[in-house]
């Protein structure tokens, strides 16, 4: 490559240089949500500077905004590793090389880095229009290398054609490629820290912070059920157990967590873990979880884990081995149904939720002081000596009979904030029901905890697939009744039925406070042409994540299985090469047969093909005699119509090639 | 690179990274059949080398034909030279490569090296050829201190020097050299008539080997050269021997070729 000649790289500079700036703002435009501000300005002074030569040729400009960068850049991010960081790092280092641009090295470096960019940024971003980003960047940077190199380009058109019919013949090998090049598991553990912050639930819940959530109409997973859908009353999505009161807080009480988590060998950072689910007549259902940057799965209360990637933790939570930073897919077995003990409520006895192994009086601990309403309150229900299930009928009553209202705007609660919703707002959501609901059974001496997740969700029939958004984020309460177990309470049930029943936006359609604060997605819902929109584009991102994103071993010895009956790795590497073998032979005679071969005019194929008829009565014409003297010879030999048929494409072969009306005789 | 994108895509199960190094693996592959093709079934033809001065450079002229394709441009290099040029062949159908000097002789062309880099740069795609035209290097051509337009007086064993008349004119037949055309009559009258050739006194000359031994042969062989290129200049007839070896009576371009080739070839 050295002896490569640099002129052609000089005569096209000005080219580069655009082709530069557009490769740089489609990255910018890739990384608009997860970049800090100051980047995108760098971008700016970047592109100017590829535009405005005299800056680009004042060098003390370019160290300045390169130092300047640099310092920004380490003054964000310090030295806290993320992919995000590694990527911004990438586009800063490969933008700087292109305004330095002196020779084709440079421009190589520049490719470089943005290929690697493309795919790292893959690792956190999976969305379809980031992949048609990366992938028109990518197409930039081959018209870059093709700028220097292929003399006969021409202008923009002909280039964006050149590299499109470059794209389309490397398109099918890519596909046989993609489908049949054996998976192999991971190699070594590199876990992926992304510093995008945390989407949907938190570890915490302070009074308000669900309702807050439930502005966001983000989706937060997918389920696909292989059997009978449950009743929606029955979709209560586990994800965390909230065990630990501080008074105003509760939250994952840390060492259970840890002894759990320690105990199944998944304390620390694992490898990532492939889907591999266990193929099981039993009805199950598949989650297609959307990053969350945390580790948790979501459950039905009851189900096993039937693929090897998450793993239970106690208390019927179940966990991956590493945070979810890209779509991740998993299978769980259907809960067998319990019986309920008060239906209205919720109350379903419930299974496989006990912890495994950990300090029992967890779910008993309560802050020492404060609220001395809510317990003198207790004292007053304990003083008729009440069974546990009398206990409680008497809680569900006292809520359902003192106008506790449902509502997405809670008004602030003080220091003692259960006294101060039990008896002086009354107005709450969810959090609250399940917070101050949980305080009076520990209060009691019930065994109780907050549980947090989701509930409920939006069937899409056309694809028969669940769809669980932010807005149905839930909390409830489980409390442990001696001889029958653990049951699931839920308060909001007695409070807005709706909300179980119907939705969030049905419980405060009165208020119309669903999705207030989010003006775009309530727009977008009012809306029935972009609501109908979303549903496709949501419909297009289910297909996009299964068949695409989703697509990985499993599903490479199924279509195996498919076609051969069975899998043996054999047969996916002759596949894999016929395949190979057969498509690459056609795309290389495509190149050697077709390319850039000249193109003929209308008359000049209408003549040849007349000719080829011409063939088949058995005159052909000779090698070097011209249409005219053909047409001479055969005047003799052909019959009238052949012959007049002859004569008229003759003369328009004549007429297109030298504008003139007949041969001369 | 691809294969540091590969074991990405591996350590964290990324589909969508297995697919770039897939759209990625197969650009490259396409480029390189692209790269192939470019190259072939492209025909090269020695269309100019003339004979050269010995201890100069020599020129060839290199024409294509594409065989009715698109090509993008090639690099060309003479090999053992320094030179890689580039030949946009779609615009320009001939190429002037520079190579080596060499001293007096006749020799085989040196390989021609043909590369291509299209379409990104990535791939080298290049071939050697070999012509079967030579290259013949003339001795440098000296001038004889017995100088010749002194000979043109006197010593007519040299060269045999035949009255120079103006000569008469005939009217212009197809095949007759245009610097023959009397273009003056040809502004004042619009008929094209040339010099005869017949007619007009031609210088006629003989140079004969013994003539010149006396200098020593690479001496002799300089100042027959520069004779023989001189003749060919003022457009004279004449006729060369060398001892074995002798060209018969003629002119033009082609009759210099022969001296000089004779020149070249000689040993003594």
């Amino acid at each position: 490559m050295s002896a490569m000649p640099e002129s052609q790289f000089q005569a096209s500079l000005t080219d580069i240089r655009s082709l530069l700036s557009i490769a740089i703002a489609l990255q910018g435009v890739a990384f608009l949500s997860i970049a800090p501000l100051w980047l995108f300005a760098c971008l700016f002074m970047f592109v100017l500077f590829l535009y405005v030569p005299q800056l680009a040729n004042a060098k003390l400009l370019r160290n300045l905004l390169t130092l300047v960068c640099v310092a920004l850049f380490f003054i964000d991010y310090r030295l806290n590793y993320s992919v995000e960081m590694a990527s911004v790092f990438l586009l800063l280092v490969g933008s700087m090389k292109a305004i330095e641009l002196k020779s084709k090295r440079d421009v190589l470096v520049f490719v470089y880095a943005m290929f690697y960019l493309s795919a790292i940024s893959m690792l956190f971003k999976q969305s379809i229009l980031h992949v048609t980003l990366q992938l028109a960047s990518v197409m930039i940077c081959f018209s870059l290398l093709m700028r220097m190199n292929d003399s006969t380009l021409g202008g923009v058109r002909s280039q964006i054609w050149r590299v499109s019919k470059l794209l389309a013949l490397a398109l099918p090998i890519a596909i046989c490629l993609f489908l049949f090049f054996p998976r192999f598991a991971p190699l070594w553990s590199l876990p992926i820290k992304t510093n995008s912050s945390q989407t949907g639930m938190s570890e915490e819940m302070t009074p308000g912070s669900i309702a807050e959530l439930s502005q966001s109409a983000e989706r937060a997973f997918r389920v696909t059920f292989s059997d009978t859908v449950p009743e929606r009353s029955q979709l209560y999505w586990r994800a965390m157990v909230l065990d630990q009161f501080d008074g105003r807080t509760w939250s994952r009480a840390q060492s259970p967590l840890t002894f759990e988590r320690a105990k199944k060998g998944i304390l620390f950072g694992q490898k990532y873990e492939q889907f591999e689910p266990i193929e099981t007549s039993e009805p199950s259902f598949d989650v297609m979880l959307e990053p969350h940057q945390n580790r948790w799965a979501f459950a039905l209360a009851g189900s096993e884990p039937v693929s090897g990637n998450v793993h239970q933790i106690g208390a019927g939570v179940y966990e991956f081995v590493q945070d979810v930073v890209s779509p991740t897919p998993y299978r769980m077995s259907m809960p067998v149904q319990m019986p309920s003990i008060d239906a209205k409520a919720g109350g379903y006895v419930l299974n496989g939720v006990d912890r495994v192994a950990s300090n029992p009086n967890q779910d008993l601990k309560l802050p020492r002081n404060g609220n001395p309403l809510a317990r003198q309150f207790v004292e007053q229900l304990l003083a008729q000596g009440p069974t546990e299930r009398e206990y409680i009928r008497s809680l569900l009553q006292f809520y359902a009979n003192n106008d506790f209202g449902y509502t997405l705007r809670p008004p602030e609660l003080g220091a003692d904030s259960i006294d101060d919703f039990l008896f002086g707002t009354r107005l709450g959501f969810c959090e609250h029901y399940a917070s101050s609901m949980t305080f009076l059974l520990r209060e009691a001496g019930i065994a109780a905890r907050v549980v947090a997740g989701y509930q409920g969700g939006e069937y899409n029939d056309n694809l028969d697939y669940l769809v669980v958004r932010q807005y149905d984020a839930h909390a409830w309460v489980e409390a442990y009744i001696t001889n029958i177990g653990w049951i699931r309470l839920d308060p909001t049930a007695f409070i807005a039925p709706d909300r179980i029943e119907r939705n969030l936006e049905a419980a405060v359609e009165d208020e119309g406070t669903f999705l207030a604060d989010n003006r775009l997605a309530s727009l977008a819902r009012s809306i029935p042409a972009l609501n109908w929109l979303a549903k496709r584009g949501d419909e297009l991102n289910y297909r996009w994540q299964r068949f695409v994103l989703g697509y990985g071993e499993r599903e490479q010895r199924a279509l195996l299985k498919r076609v051969f009956g069975e899998f043996k790795l054999e047969y996916l590497l002759w596949t894999l090469l016929g395949l190979l073998g057969a498509v690459s032979s056609v795309v290389m005679l495509y190149i050697w047969l077709g390319r850039y071969q000249k193109k003929l005019s209308r008359s000049e194929r209408k003549y040849l093909r007349f000719l080829l008829l011409l063939r088949v009565v058995g005159v052909a014409r000779q090698h070097g005699e011209t249409p005219a003297a053909f047409l001479r010879r055969m005047k003799g030999e052909l019959n009238v119509l052949s012959l007049s048929a002859l004569e008229n494409r003759t003369n328009a072969l004549h007429k297109n090639l030298y504008n003139v009306e007949k041969p001369k005789e | 690179m691809l294969a540091l994108m590969l074991v990405t895509a591996i350590n964290y199960q990324s589909s969508l990274i297995y697919l770039l190094v897939f759209v990625l693996g197969a650009i490259f592959v396409v480029s390189i059949w692209l790269c192939f093709f470019n190259l072939q079934g492209l025909v090269l033809r020695v269309s100019k080398l003339t004979p050269v001065e010995a201890g100069q450079p020599f020129r060839l002229t290199l024409s294509a034909n594409s065989a009715g394709k698109e090509r993008s441009g090639y690099y060309c290099s003479i090999e053992g030279g320094a030179e890689d040029k580039h030949w946009p062949v779609e615009k320009e159908e001939s190429i002037e490569l520079t190579g080596t000097s060499y001293v007096r002789g006749v020799y085989d062309l040196p390989g021609i090296c043909v590369e291509t880099f299209f379409p990104f740069g990535l791939i080298r795609g290049w071939t050697w050829v070999w012509f079967d035209s030579p290259i013949v290097v003339y001795p440098t051509p000296l001038e004889s201190p017995d100088a010749f337009s002194d000979a043109d007086s006197g010593s007519a064993e040299k060269m045999l020097v035949e009255g120079e008349d103006l000569g008469e004119q005939r009217v212009y037949q197809q095949g007759d050299a245009l610097r023959r055309v009397l273009w003056r009559h040809f502004a004042r009258r619009g008929e094209l008539v040339v010099r005869s050739p017949e007619l007009t006194g031609k210088q006629r000359a003989s140079l004969e080997w013994d003539a010149y031994v006396q200098h020593g042969v690479e001496l002799a062989l300089s100042y027959m050269c520069f004779d023989v290129l001189a003749l060919h200049s003022s457009n004279a007839e004449f006729e060369m021997s060398l001892p074995g070896l002798s060209v018969e009576l003629g002119s033009g371009d082609q009759h210099r070729d022969r001296c000089l080739d004779a020149l070249a070839r000689f040993r003594g």
